[in-house]
């Protein structure tokens, strides 16, 4: 019995499951992100948060829904399609291959969408926010050209937190 | 410490672990949302394995084998990897032959399943199915496979009747660097691989491997060693390049020679009218396959691919060569807001040649034939994210049966986020074989009766043996509701119609002997149903349970099922248990059980008993790149049958073994 007990992992508070971490982040860096004034100032006041991904990552994301960023409330949308993604202020892409996922990020680019993405790849393929697991802990990489291209601003609060990255893709490789 | 407890303390501790493991995550993530960003960045983060707690989106009965799975279980070849999936019916003939088939219709000429290796079909049309022995690839190349019960006719064609199994390698960039593997035992004699994998230039990644082994033979049941010992040497490569931004192409290619021993019984026209000899059979083969994949945009891109694959093999009473070259063009585009179209066509030409025995004589003994195929199908969003109907058909004209049309409707509801619900209905044709319409064989000759010499039976070929047809009606649920548990439930009823049947003739007098000659002819109908259930427990984050069953039920009208049909096992039980201890010690047991079965196809009853089977595997990794492992497979009998071969093999059981290997990853 003894051999058994000592096997539990040890709960202590600061040991997450990955897709949590996500979802919780995705949400604090919409609270550092400010859109133009016509989507911060819409009658609806809801900014509209897309999840694309599996059964697993749609979940993570629930626990975030309708809570309040600044004066709008987040409003989360699974989407199984990569359709009508006009409707998104935030795009979340968990899982999407390379070769479809540039041609995406291309067509949304000027479109006041922030995208997230779960890697460095992410990045490269032309996403603002690539959320990297290096060493047991999320690192945020933001690729600041794509986002001032789409007129968004993010606070320096959240970028003295974030490795920055300055390219335009395709191509070209990133500079820091 | 105390190791040595009694293990029934171990079963009241499980459940206790289980409520506290569910209620500890409520809380945690509560607490997470608020945290400040700065804290965010600095939990420590641990990805917890995943099948538990992932549903399948597929309108299909479908399992998917990780590579993790196959490593874990100690397979050393592809069917033994596909043990793991529910419902396929993986059955061990001999040391260098397996029987392969899913939901009924087993045997080594097994003909109602469709394997593909990244997109190459190995179907071999002298038998509408598989030569496993010519099948194999490095396994720690393999990215998954894709195990898929029931019709795929409508996107992969004729004879994915009952299923297909989809095995597809990791893209060169994930292997990068040398892995080197090498072991031995009593079974697995002696066996080693070597692949190396680098960065051709900044868009280019390829890998080389070159693999070999030697099997020991197995038991024959009446005693005795069997002869069926053999030896193989493969190598391969695969090249993947990001030629432009828009276009990507892979290029791979495998040879292999193999020298294949056997001990065959033959029929023969002169006293005493049968014999017995070891035989040794050259055989070899090769592939080189090229797929170009173009995106027009994230909603638009297209796959062209062209393959060629050649085999040869000399055995006794055959010698066979096969040539296939197929081209297949696949375009997916999304169409109005609700509509995901693939749509596509394809080109097959197969060449062969035969050299006949006095046993068995193919007329003609060469013959090229064509297949033309074209499919569309159509996912249509109903509701969106909520419920999805696929409407297809795949339409092919070949040589030996003309036009076949085979349709399907399917329906995927996702009523929950933990919930699933799909149902099917298909149309699947298996067309026939070239020894179903082109061969003569000898298949048994006895004395007598006086005043005759004796009487010679024949199986005759039938050019009016035509394609058999099955309607199918599937349904299928999937739920991750229970924490940590994952049930996967698929239900079928199959009604199969213009099934192969054998016809026997009245004996004619042919001088001093007499003749029975049998043909196939398409006069059986059955109707099949059963279940599928895979079960996922994550007990412990480094305990892990798997559990399959598959139950199936075979119908003749009410009637009792003619012997050419066989019998498929009533039922099958799988459970694995997964621990991984410390990080680098991994402990796996895998246990089956397996209903009797009949060989189908067989013109005499060919019955395998029951059985029941264990795998044990503990491997270590001293250090990162080094892995240890030692294998023990089928020991709970020191030897026992899965399954008799058709014909010209005595009935052989399989050895219990044991073997360790090394692998070095660098």
């Amino acid at each position: 019995m003894l051999f058994i007990l000592s096997y539990v992992p040890q709960v202590h508070s600061l040991s997450v499951e990955k897709q949590e971490i996500l979802a919780a982040l995705t949400l604090n860096i919409a609270r550092f992100t400010r859109w133009p004034e016509q989507i911060m100032n819409s009658p609806d006041s809801t900014l509209n948060l897309c999840i694309f991904g599996d059964n697993i990552v749609q979940e993570s994301f629930t626990k975030i829904n309708n809570k309040t960023i600044n004066n709008n409330v987040l409003q989360i949308i699974s989407i199984s399609r990569l359709r009508n993604l006009k409707r998104c202020q935030i795009l979340y892409l968990s899982e999407l291959e390379r070769n479809k996922l540039t041609p995406l990020l291309e067509e949304l680019k000027e479109h006041p969408i922030l995208t997230v993405g779960e890697n460095l790849a992410f990045i490269k393929a032309g996403g603002m926010i690539g959320l990297e697991l290096v060493q047991g802990k999320i690192q945020l990489n933001i690729n600041l050209p794509i986002v001032k291209q789409a007129k968004l601003t993010i606070s320096s609060r959240l970028l003295n937190l974030a490795k920055i990255f300055d390219f335009t893709p395709p191509g070209t490789a990133p500079q820091e | 410490m105390h190791y040595k407890k009694r293990p029934l303390k171990h079963l009241f501790i499980l459940p206790a672990l289980f409520a506290i493991c569910t209620a500890k995550a409520h809380s945690e993530q509560d607490d997470l949302l608020n945290l400040s960003v700065e804290d965010l960045l600095n939990v420590e983060v641990i990805s917890v394995a995943k099948k538990a707690k992932s549903l399948n989106d597929s309108p299909a009965a479908i399992y998917v084998i990780s590579h993790e799975d196959i490593k874990r279980v100690g397979a050393t070849s592809i069917p033994e990897a596909l043990r793991l999936a529910p419902g396929l019916n993986v059955a061990r003939i001999d040391s260098n032959k397996w029987a392969v088939s899913a939901r009924g219709f087993n045997g080594r000429f097994a003909n109602k399943l469709l394997v593909l290796i990244d997109g190459r079909n190995t179907y071999t049309r002298t038998f509408a199915g598989v030569y496993w022995e010519n099948q194999d690839i490095m396994l720690e190349d393999i990215d998954r496979i894709e195990v898929i019960r029931g019709p795929g006719a409508t996107l992969w064609g004729a004879n994915a009747v009952n299923g297909v199994i989809n095995i597809i390698t990791k893209h060169s960039a994930d292997t990068q660097g040398g892995l080197l593997a090498a072991g031995g035992g009593t079974e697995e004699q002696g066996f080693g691989s070597f692949r190396y994998g680098t960065h051709v230039n900044t868009d280019t990644t390829a890998r080389a491997y070159i693999k070999g082994f030697k099997r020991d033979e197995s038991t024959l049941r009446s005693g005795g060693e069997a002869g069926d010992d053999w030896d193989k040497v493969q190598g391969g490569f695969r090249l993947d390049s990001q030629i432009s931004e828009s276009d990507s192409l892979t290029i791979q290619g495998d040879a292999y020679r193999s020298i294949l021993n056997q001990q065959t019984t033959q029929a023969q026209l002169s006293s005493p009218f049968g014999s017995i000899f070891n035989e040794s059979i050259d055989s070899f083969g090769g592939n080189l396959l090229a797929r170009q994949q173009h995106t027009f945009s994230s909603t638009s891109d297209y796959s062209l691919q062209v393959f060629y694959d050649f085999y040869e093999r000399d055995e006794t009473f055959l010698k066979e060569s096969r040539q296939v070259l197929d081209i297949d063009f696949q375009h997916r585009f999304s169409f109005l807001d609700w509509n995901d179209v693939v749509w596509g066509a394809g080109y097959r030409y197969n060449h062969d040649q035969f050299r006949f025995s006095e046993t068995m004589v193919l007329s003609p003994p060469s013959r090229n034939d064509q297949l033309f195929s074209a499919f569309i199908q159509d996912e249509i969003t109903l509701l969106d994210n909520k419920l999805w109907l696929t409407l297809g058909s795949k339409v092919e004209y070949n040589d030996y049966s003309g036009f076949e049309v085979q349709p399907t409707a399917r329906l995927m509801w996702a009523l929950h986020n933990k919930h699933r619900l799909w149902t099917a209905v298909s149309r699947a044709v298996r067309t026939p074989s070239r020894t179903e319409q082109d061969m003569r064989l000898l298949e048994l000759v006895r004395p007598g009766p006086a005043p005759f010499n004796y009487t010679a039976i024949f199986l005759d070929d039938s050019d009016e043996f035509s394609s058999e047809e099955l309607i199918s009606y599937e349904l299928g649920y999937r739920t991750t509701a229970i924490d940590n548990v994952s049930v996967d439930f698929t239900a079928f009823y199959n009604e199969y119609n213009q099934l192969r049947s054998v016809e026997t003739a009245a004996p004619v007098v042919k001088g001093s002997h007499l003749e029975v000659i049998q043909s196939f002819a398409n006069n059986n109908r059955l109707q099949t149903y059963g279940v599928e259930i895979a079960t996922v427990w994550q007990m412990l984050d480094w305990w892990r349970w798997d559990a399959n069953y598959s139950l199936l039920k075979m119908e003749f009208d009410g009637q009792k099922i003619p012997g050419e049909i066989g019998l498929g096992p009533q039922q099958q039980v799988s459970v694995r248990s997964a621990l991984s201890l410390q990080n680098n010690i991994n402990f796996d047991v895998f246990f089956r059980f397996v209903d009797r079965n009949r060989t189908t196809g067989s013109l005499v009853i060919r019955e395998a008993k029951h059985y029941v089977s264990l795998d044990i595997r503990l491997a270590w990794r001293p250090i990162n790149d080094i892995e240890l492992s030692l294998t023990g497979q089928n020991l709970l009998a020191e030897h026992h049958m899965e399954n008799q071969q058709e014909i010209f093999i005595q009935p052989t059981e399989i050895d219990r073994g044991m073997y360790g290997k090394f692998v070095w990853q660098f």
